[in-house]
């Protein structure tokens, strides 16, 4: 595949993308510190906090605490301070690098988050690859025969895809797979494997169980790319050049592929950024129904518990993941397809 | 769907001088609906949806029984077959059921009855309702030909609590179809101003309103839901909460069309018939109305359209999370979320049924809407 | 002839001895009186673990079981995540005295006798002889003083002294330590309870257990350290203060160098993906052939983001015993593949009594007069009880295996009240519910057919749903329609636990729906018999009454005569023994039946940890088994003498 490689950006185009950048850039803190306040009233705003959820829970086995010892763990927990003051104590130790103790798991919310890390990246990276190399090829057959009866078929296939609510597809697929071949495929690891450290053995025994989860978490994607895809090079081959092109003689998957899917692939890329945050959280109700041991499951939970400094922190990552994304998308974008003029915000 | 390309390079003598003056003196929206009518795959799924909000609008008359009427000894009984033939000739009937608990396992086993059948038929007196509230009928589509036969016909079976699927999910069908129109209704009012204002009048607004987008769709859905559902006053009658809900939804899905309404203002804004416009002395809300409105209302709708079944998988989701829709209230996503449990899906899996009307809705939409867009694309022809 | 048989004899006899040494595993092992897993073994004869008879007390604890076991062999078990920490609790049941499978006997555990004085005022306790920590330290009573002197009266560690220890007069109940072996209680008051309190201290609600080990513990404590050392290990640990550090040191689930006295022990923390617990060396319990015990190695408890999957993960028979989270409704599930994969068998323990949903009326609601003083006419409370189909909510949600009963224990129990109280007005009886209503004053009805107040405002009640045991949802829809039936409007709210705690703590709940748990135990720990129990664990039939008590009548509601009786008969009962308790508890359950303080739909099924999933090779497990918090089941089963075979 030929990409036009746009070897001749002027020395003006690239300052003018470094100005883009770095101005961008700068806006990041102020983004971080708005997404900061956001994100602590989201956690905040249910009533209640961890603590009522905590009590709540034990009295719900049976068992119960005096009031004072309620009153004592919410002073050990610092849920008895006004919440400015918790704001303010939070974005401190946020500037220090310390994202705060998890209540629900009493460990550090980043030792955490650093364990189910690279489970989550390979998970995302496995779907995301997975994604591209079905919604791509798929995308470009459907434009290129469009109203064929695989045209169609794909088209269904497509909307199913999307329509499809994922979590139920989980269960069901978890189900049959059992019920039928006798497979358990919750989880990403078989139980030797589990705890051990990595090793080659481990990460064929991810890959064994990977490959579930990654289509359940990329069936709605691939629908959606395939369907873009298709429908930017329809836009594409309806261009005047492609017909002039086509005039001229040239063999049909050549002229489709030197320039109409360079182009339509272009926005595609740009979307690329928006992964990001993908690749971190993944889909929250799926992993947790498939007890996939990444972020997923940790964030829906500390979001139910109000494990405020976990799930703020979690969000937080995520707001930043979403606006590098994003730069990388914009930038990503310019690179590709210098027809795109830099919009001065 | 007509093939484009083709019909470009067709000559145009083929039409004849009748239709080429239709065709010249026809408005747009003509233009629009015949390019559509080609569509049959959109067609087809425009009469779908039409199906749809006759539901929406008399979910009583589609059902045949109480879709709150619990009986615990009913439960779990399993779709029941039509068969319409009989040693009488033409008879449409459905089996009774037999059941009894299974003393080992514990689980509720129908057998068809052998002997005893219930008669069906279409356009039956049930129970009494209410059309729209304004006159009182009691004919049902399908029904028992007998009203007070003891056995009721369970076309989707029924639930754990003996409750007939059929019926819910009529009433399950009005719930989600109008959080979606209406979801989306309220988003594209938000999504015309404010993109609107973002794109016409530039600037620092232009910013402001970027980057409070930028900040919305930063923030992963999931979490924004759980926080405005759980902050809802807890003591909400189901109707306030349906309310909420289908606000909430909008307020997260006015995002990407505002977008897109930006985009198209700027690149309208540069067009010279609106600089002639602004040269002649048109009020900004006159421009707007009268000269850009028009030229992107058919894209407007298409992406509307096509943002209706994300509304309905949203609604669907959020129910399943627990924090959307309420029981009594009935949606696709409490029956979904009634269903999402080991036992239903072991055991009684007639009762996902709804997901598979969820995709048959979204597809419907997606399809109509494709067609919407094709028609309305200028480069069509 | 004769030097060719002696050489025939001297050689059979070195082939003998050679055929001996050949099948003999190095040097005979010292003769014990008591045997070790292999394991166990092993390390003992590379010098790293003293001998068996050096490790067990000089009396252990001798633990019955049905059959003599072998060693060895993995306990999977699964739990939902750090918050599910009783469920590890309930596994090593790591206790002075303990109960046993019946329920109701209490057998000791780590102590060889708990006796009381003639007056039940003074309770002495005694340690078995010789008992160590998993590291192998002496366990004696310094290390229960420590507990007393160190813990419990530290204001930083433990800001209120828990009821048990305190007397009437608000005094810390006295312990004095007698020797290495023996400690002192002494109350203020006869206390009956005393046993049945020390069954429930462990490290149940992450509550400080009575015994910790105080040699390691004491350089986490600033009583102790020193300070500059303290503060460098606070902060390496990243903690704030040193009673978080200590709190995490001290919790055998996030500490795996913690010494503990359980059957097994901790090697990772409570928050890995899954949790292992490996055989504790210096466990004190042998079998009844001298075997120490426990017979399994290691306990390992997996991490399942979502109960569905931890049930999938029994009905595939990945689990070897689980009773938490199985859910009664996938009954029929775990049954058919019980039959067709063969690799376990299902058992169903029940409760001690109580029920398993029940419909509370607050009568102290105050935001409402009206509404208060209705759900306070114990005529009402008879007539809505009357109300309800029982046969539909056992049958829908309890797949038909409950029993429509009040919230009194069950037969056979020595507190039953009898048939006649236990099944008071759980017949439906719709004709007698509406007299009953009509008597009352709710005689007017609107055009729908819902009562009115005699001001003319509808009778609507707002009944408080938290999903939790069970199908809650459908049993709170069948409930509502019941009472719709007769006239009252119901307004059926789901909450979130949480939210409903608060309201309840607030007086803000006008009914809910919750279950009974504590019908075995009437008397003690967390008890919803006595509405002076904190409102967190209890439930909202007079959240005010419980003020009028704190507040000696200054503030709150009265209570009416009936309560108030109660109240007396829970406080005589602490001071009289055994038999006049039985006659007490009958008493109580009388009235609280008679008033409907608490209207009981269904009972002892096997909702809650009621369903046990056992692997088929795993023996010794109680076929019926009493289960309850204050059991701590599946600890009460004696888990330690499980084994697989």
């Amino acid at each position: 595949m030929t990409f036009v490689v746009p070897a001749s950006l002027s020395l003006w185009d690239t300052l003018r993308m470094l100005r883009f950048i770095i101005k961008r850039l700068l806006l990041l803190p102020l983004l971080m510190l708005l997404f900061t306040v956001v994100v602590f009233a989201l956690v905040q705003a249910p009533p209640g906090d961890f603590l009522t959820s905590y009590v709540a829970m034990l009295a719900s086995s049976g068992s119960s605490m005096d009031a004072a010892q309620v009153e004592a763990l919410r002073h050990q927990f610092g849920l008895d301070q006004p919440v400015y003051v918790r704001y303010f104590l939070w974005l401190g130790s946020i500037v220090r690098g310390d994202l705060g103790l998890s209540l629900e798991y009493q460990r550090p919310s980043s030792e955490l988050i650093g364990e189910r890390m690279l489970v989550t990246l390979l998970l995302a990276l496995f779907a995301f690859v997975l994604t591209w190399i079905v919604a791509i090829p798929a995308g470009i057959y459907s434009a290129m025969h469009k109203n064929t009866a695989l045209d169609y078929i794909f088209a269904v296939l497509n909307y199913i895809g999307v329509a499809t609510p994922n979590f139920m597809l989980a269960l069901i697929l978890m189900w049959v797979a059992f019920s039928n071949f006798g497979l358990m495929i919750t989880g990403l690891f078989s139980p030797e494997y589990t705890q051990a450290p990595w090793s080659l053995g481990r990460f064929i025994d991810l890959l064994k169980h990977i490959w579930l989860p990654a289509i359940v978490l990329g069936v709605a994607g691939t629908a959606r790319l395939t369907r873009i895809m298709r429908a930017n090079l329809l836009d594409e081959l309806n261009k005047p050049y492609v017909v002039t092109a086509r005039a001229k003689g040239m063999p049909e998957w050549k002229l489709v592929i030197k320039y109409p899917v360079r182009l339509a692939l272009s926005p595609i890329i740009s979307t690329v950024g928006w992964y990001l945050p993908q690749l971190f959280s993944g889909s929250l109700i799926v992993a947790t129904v498939m007890n996939l041991p990444n972020i997923g499951p940790l964030l829906l939970r500390s979001l139910i518990q109000q494990d405020m400094y976990l799930a703020g922190s979690i969000l937080l990552i995520y707001c930043m993941l979403t606006i590098v994304g994003t730069l990388i998308s914009d930038i990503l974008l310019a690179l590709f397809d210098p027809r795109i003029q830099m919009e001065g915000t | 769907m007509a093939d484009k390309i083709h019909d470009a390079n067709a000559p145009p003598s083929e039409l004849s001088s009748k239709d080429e003056d239709r065709v010249s003196v026809a408005s747009n929206w003509k233009l629009v609906w015949w390019r559509f009518r080609k569509n049959r795959l959109a067609v087809a799924s425009a009469i779908v949806l039409l199906i749809f909000y006759a539901v929406v609008l008399v979910p009583d008359f589609f059902s045949n029984q109480d879709p709150e009427a619990t009986d615990a000894f009913l439960a779990f009984i399993p779709m029941q077959r039509i068969s319409f033939f009989d040693k009488t000739g033409v008879n449409p009937s459905v089996p009774d059921v037999v059941g009894k608990r299974n003393s080992v396992t514990l689980k509720m086993e129908w057998a068809p009855d052998e002997i005893v059948r219930i008669p069906i038929a279409l356009f039956v007196r049930g129970y009494k309702y209410k059309v729209l509230g304004l006159f009182e009928t009691d004919i049902h589509l399908i029904d028992a030909k007998d009203p007070k036969s003891k056995g009721r016909p369970h076309f989707l079976g029924t639930d754990r609590l003996g409750r007939d699927q059929w019926s819910r999910m009529m009433f399950g069908t009005r719930t989600s179809m109008t959080v979606g129109l209406v979801a989306v209704a309220l988003s594209m009012i938000l999504g015309v101003f404010l993109g609107g204002i973002s794109g016409y009048f530039g600037g620092w607004m232009d910013m402001v309103i970027q980057r409070m987008i930028d900040l919305l769709q930063s923030l992963p859905t999931i979490p924004i839901w759980l926080m405005m559902t759980a902050a809802l006053p807890q003591d909400w009658r189901p109707e306030q909460v349906f309310l909420a809900i289908t606000i909430i939804l909008a307020f997260i899905g006015w995002t990407t069309l505002a977008r897109e309404i930006r985009g198209r203002f700027l690149s309208l804004r540069e067009e010279d018939f609106i600089v002639a416009a602004e040269l002649a002395g048109c009020s900004h809300l006159r421009i707007i109305m009268r000269h850009m409105v028009p030229a992107f209302t058919s894209h407007i709708i298409a992406a509307s359209t096509l943002a209706i079944p994300v509304m309905i998988i949203s609604e669907t989701s959020l129910s399943f999370l627990g924090l959307g829709i309420r029981p009594p209230a009935i949606s696709w996503g409490v029956l979904l979320q009634e269903a999402q449990n080991i036992q239903t899906v072991a055991l009684a899996p007639w009762l996902m049924f709804p997901g598979l009307v969820v995709i048959i809705a979204v597809l419907a939409y997606n399809l109509v809407g494709d067609g919407l867009r094709d028609a309305a694309d200028p480069y069509g022809h | 002839m004769m030097k060719r048989l002696t050489i025939i004899m001297i050689a059979c006899l070195c082939a003998f001895i050679a055929f001996q040494s050949a099948f003999a595993a190095g040097p005979a092992a010292p003769a014990t009186k008591y045997k070790e897993a292999p394991v166990l073994a092993a390390l003992v004869k590379a010098g790293k673990l003293p001998t068996v008879d050096k490790r067990l007390p000089e009396n252990p604890l001798v633990v019955p079981g049905d059959e003599i076991g072998q060693y060895g062999g993995v306990w999977r078990r699964g739990f939902v995540g750090p918050s599910d920490f009783n469920g590890v609790n309930r596994v090593i049941y790591d206790v002075l005295a303990r109960f046993g499978p019946d329920g109701a006997t209490i057998e000791m555990k780590l102590a060889e006798s708990v006796t009381p004085s003639a007056d039940f005022k003074t309770w002495t306790v005694k340690l078995r002889k010789g008992m160590k920590w998993s590291d192998g330290s002496p366990f004696t009573t310094d290390d229960i003083m420590y507990w007393y002197k160190d813990v419990l009266q530290n204001k930083d560690l433990m800001p209120a002294i828990p009821t048990w220890m305190l007397n009437k007069n608000g005094s810390t109940v006295l312990v004095e330590k007698v020797d290495g072996l023996t400690v002192k209680w002494t109350y203020n008051e006869p206390n009956t309870n005393f046993l049945l309190e020390l069954t429930t201290k462990d490290y149940g609600d992450r509550q400080y257990p009575i015994f910790q080990p105080s040699k390691y513990l004491k350089q986490f404590h600033a009583s102790y350290a020193k300070k500059e050392v303290l503060e460098k290990k606070v902060a390496d640990a990243k903690f704030k203060t040193w009673t978080e550090l200590y709190a995490n040191k001290q919790s055998p689930f996030d500490n795996p160098e913690r010494p503990g006295m359980a059957a097994w022990i901790a090697s990772n923390r409570i928050s890995d993906q899954i949790f292992i617990l490996k055989r504790n060396p210096f466990y004190v319990g042998v079998d009844k052939a001298g075997n120490q015990l426990p017979y399994l190695d290691e306990v390992q408890i997996k991490f399942f983001a979502d109960a569905q999957a931890l049930n999938l993960a029994a009905i595939a028979g990945e689990l070897d015993e689980q009773e938490r989270h199985i859910n009664l409704l996938n009954y029929p599930v775990l049954k058919e593949n019980e039959q067709k994969l063969g690799k376990y068998k299902i058992f169903l323990w029940s409760s001690p009594g109580g029920h398993d949903a029940g419909v509370v009326f607050n009568q102290t609601y105050a935001k409402d007069p009206e509404l208060g003083k209705l759900m306070a006419n114990k005529d009402f409370r008879i007539a809505m009880s009357q109300a309800i189909n029982r046969k539909q909510i056992n049958e829908s949600a309890f797949l038909g295996t409950g029993q429509p009963r009040q919230a009194v224990p069950k037969k056979g129990h020595p507190y039953y009240p009898g048939d006649e109280y236990a099944f008071k007005y759980t017949e439906q009886n719709l004709a007698e519910a509406n007299r009953l209503l009509d008597s009352i004053g709710l005689n007017k009805k609107d055009a729908e057919g819902f009562r009115l107040f005699p001001n003319g405002k509808r009778v609507m009640i707002e009944l408080s749903v938290v999903e939790v045991f069970g199908p809650y949802r459908d049993i709170g829809t069948l409930v509502t329609k019941d009472f719709e039936k007769v006239g009252v409007k119901v307004n059926m709210q789901i909450r979130e636990r949480a939210l409903h705690f608060q309201m309840r703590q607030a007086n803000d709940l006008q009914a809910e729906l919750w279950n009974q748990d504590t019908a075995g135990f009437p008397f003690t720990g967390s008890t919803k018999y006595d509405f002076r129990k904190d409102l967190y664990g209890n439930l909202t039939y007079g959240p005010l009454w419980k003020q009028w008590y704190d507040t000696n009548g200054k503030e709150g509601a009265e209570p009416p005569a009936d309560a108030k009786k109660i109240i007396e008969l829970q406080d005589k009962a602490k001071t009289v023994g055994p038999a006049e308790q039985i006659k007490i508890a009958q008493e109580i359950f009388k009235l609280w039946v008679d008033n409907m303080f608490e209207i009981g739909t269904v009972g002892l099924t096997a909702t809650d940890q009621g369903v046990a999933v056992v692997n088929v090779k795993l023996h010794n497990v109680p076929v019926n088994l009493t289960k309850d918090w204050p059991l701590r089941t599946p600890g009460n089963g004696r888990p330690e003498v499980w084994f697989f075979k």
